[in-house]
């Protein structure tokens, strides 16, 4: 991943959400018109100087050199984002706080090692995330009656 | 050494499980009638606010009567709809209770936030409070005739501050205006403690809030109350005049109170029962207590009675923050 | 009227010690739980303190709130979780010290710290409770105003290697607390009909997502590493010497603290920030905090312990809350039937300075259940990456929704963390993002407040005494910052010419 490309990239995004705001802006400016300021004037001062400040910083970034982001074990990021992605769908819509987590430590537990014997892998997979899972349930829903 | 530790760790434990225990659920009984299993009771705002204090004391004393547990859940967001939108997403069967208060026909009222007073029945009101317009003890405003006059004569140039904008302090304040017909810059603040600092601070020049919020300062002699929203004079002040005997007749009970509400639908024996409920509680020693210490009035109104109030101020409200734009 | 004076039989009977005591074992392990701080804890506790008598039932309340403070810094230090907005300035320094292998000291820095801004914030209160209070209270929107923009201008200009993307972090940070209902005139803004975007983007998700979730995909790019391996580094201690090293800065955060903790609205947070922005603008090596640095520690622990001291003056005198958690109090002595306002220094006298001298012991009690317990909490990075990384992942999840018990608020936590993981390899500042989204509600409501009551004059801002001192502290900030600049720029200078 290029660094000066993703901060351009970045830089985009940022301005493109400020010209959001600038635009949804409108709508609120005509609230409590004998006031002196309206619920529109501070977005729009922020986002003014976004815009203002996100063109410096482009400037900036054409003038530097150019770098490699490393990111480490990338693939390893996009599994567990993916998996909690997956995580908080299924609690959402079935609920099954408890075996969805204990699923998902689970899963990644197993992924995550690197102890060669499949069986013995899941056996201690299986083995932590249930106690995980017990210490959660006895600390959150027994002891402080927050229930998931 | 090791032994130590562990002993610490023990009483730690021990500790924390003896007195947490009683946060713990009960089992069901198994009866055919309502209530046969625990109750929930929702609060739209966050732990520890009026609200939620009214609610937790309400499910300690009604445990009793129900005959089953009754658990409070807080669900803030939204000024209420989070919770709004909670409770009828439930089934209509009474076991879902929700906490609300005038402020509710208000915000509804305002556009705020997505929902009517079709979308709740109101079951019960429990407590209520007066609201009052005060200035500093040594503001030269020395009666609600001062205030008005300097108002006509200035229009908008008088700051009255009170907690949040489309609730109850705001609606109290457009009142104000508009039965004295006058035209004062309300500002709003989070939460009447707020809006009190900046009045001693002086950097306001009135307050519009509920008596308990000035209560303190009022027993000080720091500040003066101008006029109370009740239809009696408050036996706490009797030498403070209502705004009806002013002539402000629309301001008349424009009171603060505190509720309980449930979905549509929900069979009419099941909400006579929560009533039933409800009522021996606001009768009950315990409660009369609570309501003492809090400086509220214990205020017990329910059915069409209760209904009629909440449109009323549903479309008084609507038409006030239409005007006042 | 004299604090001395007490009769402190009142204090030590068992059930105003055990009161102490089992709050401080309570706010500890409810503080190092994240998501859950010193208001969920006050709020679960209250009541138990219905059938005590006023003054162990109010101390059970100040020594979870004292220690639920400290106790955030726990799971700042060791998972790297951060649940309040204090525990987040902790968790800068505080984690990279705790995975060089030393969790034990990172620790100790943080208790002893938290014990002396605790001890300070209290003396405060016992000595200046009511000049305090009534300096306090004449702060208006104009001063609110000022303060906010002091700290912009600080964590903005101090923060990152980069200055325009540190400001467009200001900026993001701002922008985001501007989701929501509008203060103001009750208007939604940007929810993009949303109901859970209401109440705002939640504060916790913010902070969670940001260092919490972000920092486990970081840890992601060494699944082998372990890191404590020495048992004897778990112990919650630091010698003689780096006390001496940090004393300075653990006296600026608990004076930090404790007079930004007595403002209304502001309170812990925004005052750990300070103190550590301060310290590390005053520092000589500004280039190593960030990387383990003890004094980042010690300033902002002290400080928000020092705060809380402070929050009890506007409370105690004024029976003005200026926070969630002392709000909760205020009804906890409501219940009690104690109306808290200017008169209950003449009618309640042995009620007040009990609470003075409870605070005290609870603080100290602190100190000493937090040494032998805390070095527990630290056992966790024992494990190795590939446990921890889960365990950890799965805690943030339920630290998110605990404190609002909405999963809307969970997605929000996932997506900042993906933001700002991105954010960060670009150095972009995420510690300017979070005190600007602190900040941000603060800046605009007394902006617009102070024009509307002013009837759009500005010049509200520059013609009241109060503002005229910020105006002139801000200044010297700006002009010491200038300084320190230049003085970094001829070093570099030298150096590279040396170099040449």
């Amino acid at each position: 991943m290029s660094y000066k490309k993703s901060t351009y990239v970045s830089l985009i995004l940022l301005i493109a959400m400020a010209l959001v705001f600038m635009f949804v802006s409108s709508d609120l400016a005509g609230i409590q018109p004998n006031q002196p300021s309206s619920p529109a004037t501070f977005p729009r001062i922020v986002a003014t100087l976004i815009i203002i400040v996100g063109v410096i910083s482009f400037i900036t970034t054409l003038r530097q050199e150019d770098e490699k982001v490393e990111l480490a074990n990338f693939k390893y990021v996009i599994t567990t984002i993916v998996a909690t992605v997956i995580f908080l769908i299924l609690w959402q819509y079935l609920g099954l706080f408890y075996i969805l987590s204990f699923l998902l430590l689970c899963f990644l537990f197993y992924i995550f090692s690197n102890i060669n014997n499949k069986i013995r892998k899941l056996l201690i997979s299986g083995g932590t995330a249930i106690t995980v899972v017990g210490l959660i349930y006895v600390v959150f829903s027994q002891l402080l009656g927050v229930n998931f | 050494m090791k032994r130590k530790k562990l002993f610490y760790f023990t009483i730690l434990l021990l500790l924390i499980t003896s007195l947490l225990a009683a946060c713990g659920d009960n089992a069901n009984s198994e009866d055919a009638t309502y209530p046969d299993k625990s109750i929930s009771m929702i609060v739209p705002f966050s732990a520890g606010g009026p609200g939620d204090v009214m609610t937790r004391e309400v499910a300690s004393i009604a445990e009793e009567f129900f005959g089953q547990t009754v658990v409070v859940e807080n669900k803030p967001g939204g000024s209420g709809s989070v919770a709004l939108n909670h409770t009828i997403n439930q089934e209509a069967d009474g076991y879902t209770i929700m906490n609300h208060s005038s402020t509710l026909p208000q915000t509804m009222a305002s556009g705020e936030i997505p929902f009517t007073p079709d979308d709740v029945i109101p079951v019960a009101t429990m407590v209520s409070n007066y609201h009052v317009l005060a200035v500093m003890a040594d503001s030269p405003f020395q009666t609600f005739e001062d205030f008005v006059e300097y108002a006509k004569e200035n229009p908008g140039e008088l700051n009255v501050v009170g907690s949040n904008t489309n609730g109850a302090n705001h609606v109290f304040s457009l009142k104000v205006m508009d039965g004295a017909e006058i035209d004062f810059n309300y500002v709003a603040y989070d939460g009447g403690g707020e809006a009190l600092t900046r009045l001693l601070g002086g950097n306001a020049d009135a307050i519009g809030a509920s008596g308990e919020v000035v209560q303190q300062q009022v027993e000080a002699g720091e500040v003066r109350i101008l006029a109370v929203s009740s239809s009696e004079r408050v036996p706490l002040h009797p030498d403070i005049p209502t705004f009806k005997e002013l002539g402000l007749e629309n301001v008349d009970d424009e009171l603060i109170w505190r509720g309980f509400f449930v979905k549509p639908g929900t069979p009419e024996d099941v909400i006579e029962e929560i009533q039933d409920v409800l009522k021996s509680v606001t009768e009950s020693e315990e409660f009369a207590e609570y309501a003492e210490k809090t400086n509220q009035d214990i205020y017990f109104v329910t059915g069409e009675e209760l209904e009629t109030i909440l449109n009323d101020i549903y479309n008084e409200s609507k038409d006030l923050f239409e005007r006042y734009k | 009227m004299d604090v001395f004076a007490f009769d402190f039989s009142a204090l030590f009977t068992l059930q105003a010690l055990f009161a102490i005591i089992f709050g401080t074992i309570f706010g500890l392990f409810i503080g190092a739980l994240p998501g859950l701080g010193a208001t969920v804890g006050i709020a679960l506790i209250l009541p138990v303190t219905f059938t005590l008598d006023p003054l162990p039932a109010i101390l059970l309340l100040v020594a979870v709130y004292q220690c639920a403070e400290y106790g955030g810094s726990i799971s700042s230090i060791v998972l790297g979780v951060p649940g309040t907005p204090a525990a987040t300035a902790t968790l800068i320094d505080g984690l990279p010290l705790a995975r060089k292998g030393s969790p034990g000291k990172a620790l100790g820095y943080s208790l002893t710290s938290s014990t002396i801004g605790g001890i300070v914030g209290g003396i405060i209160l016992m000595t200046l409770t009511i000049p305090l209070a009534n300096i306090a209270v004449k702060f208006g929107d104009p001063e609110f105003f000022l303060i906010g923009i002091v700290g912009l201008i600080l964590v903005g200009g101090l923060s990152s290697k980069d200055l325009p993307k540190s400001f467009l972090s200001v900026l993001f940070g701002l922008l985001l607390s501007m989701i929501g209902i509008d203060t103001m005139t009750g208007s939604a803004r940007f929810t993009f009909g949303s109901l859970s975007l209401l109440d705002g983007v939640s504060m916790i998700a913010v902070l969670i997502g940001m260092f919490a979730i972000s920092e486990v995909l970081f840890m992601l790019g060494d699944l082998r590493k372990r890191y404590v391996s020495k048992k004897e580094n778990l112990k919650t201690k630091i010698s003689w010497e780096e006390f001496k090293n940090v004393f300075k800065s653990i006296m600026k955060g608990s004076f930090i603290g404790s007079f930004v903790g007595v403002l209304p609205g502001l309170g812990a947070g925004p005052a750990s920030w300070f103190a550590y922005t301060e310290v590390k603008r005053s520092s000589k090596n500004p280039e190593d905090f960030g990387k383990g640095e003890p004094n980042g520690i010690a300033a902002p622990e002290a400080a928000n312990n020092g705060a809380v001291g402070g929050a009890l003056v506007p409370l105690l005198t004024l029976g003005l809350p200026g926070s969630p958690a002392t709000a909760v109090i205020l009804g906890a002595f409501l219940i009690q039937g104690i109306q808290l306002g200017p008169n209950v220094f003449k009618s309640e006298t042995n009620l007040i300075y009990g609470i003075f001298w409870g605070f005290l012991i609870a603080t100290v009690a602190m100190y000493v259940i937090g040494k032998y317990t805390t070095s527990l909490w630290a056992r966790v990075l024992t494990l190795q990456n590939y446990i921890l990384i889960p365990i950890i992942l799965l805690v943030t999840i339920i630290g998110v929704y605990a404190s609002s018990q909405n999963i809307f608020d969970v997605w929000v936590a996932i997506a900042i963390g993906v933001l700002a993981y991105i954010l960060k390899k670009l150095d972009f500042s995420l510690p300017s993002i979070i005190l600007a989204f602190i900040l941000g509600p603060i800046i605009e409501t007394s902006f617009r407040r102070s024009i509307s009551m002013s009837g759009g004059d500005l010049t509200v801002f520059f013609t009241r005494s109060y503002s005229q001192i910020i105006i002139g502290i801000l200044i010297l900030m700006l002009i010491a910052i200038f300084i320190s600049h230049r003085k970094q720029k001829t070093q570099k200078v030298k150096e590279e010419t040396k170099a040449s």
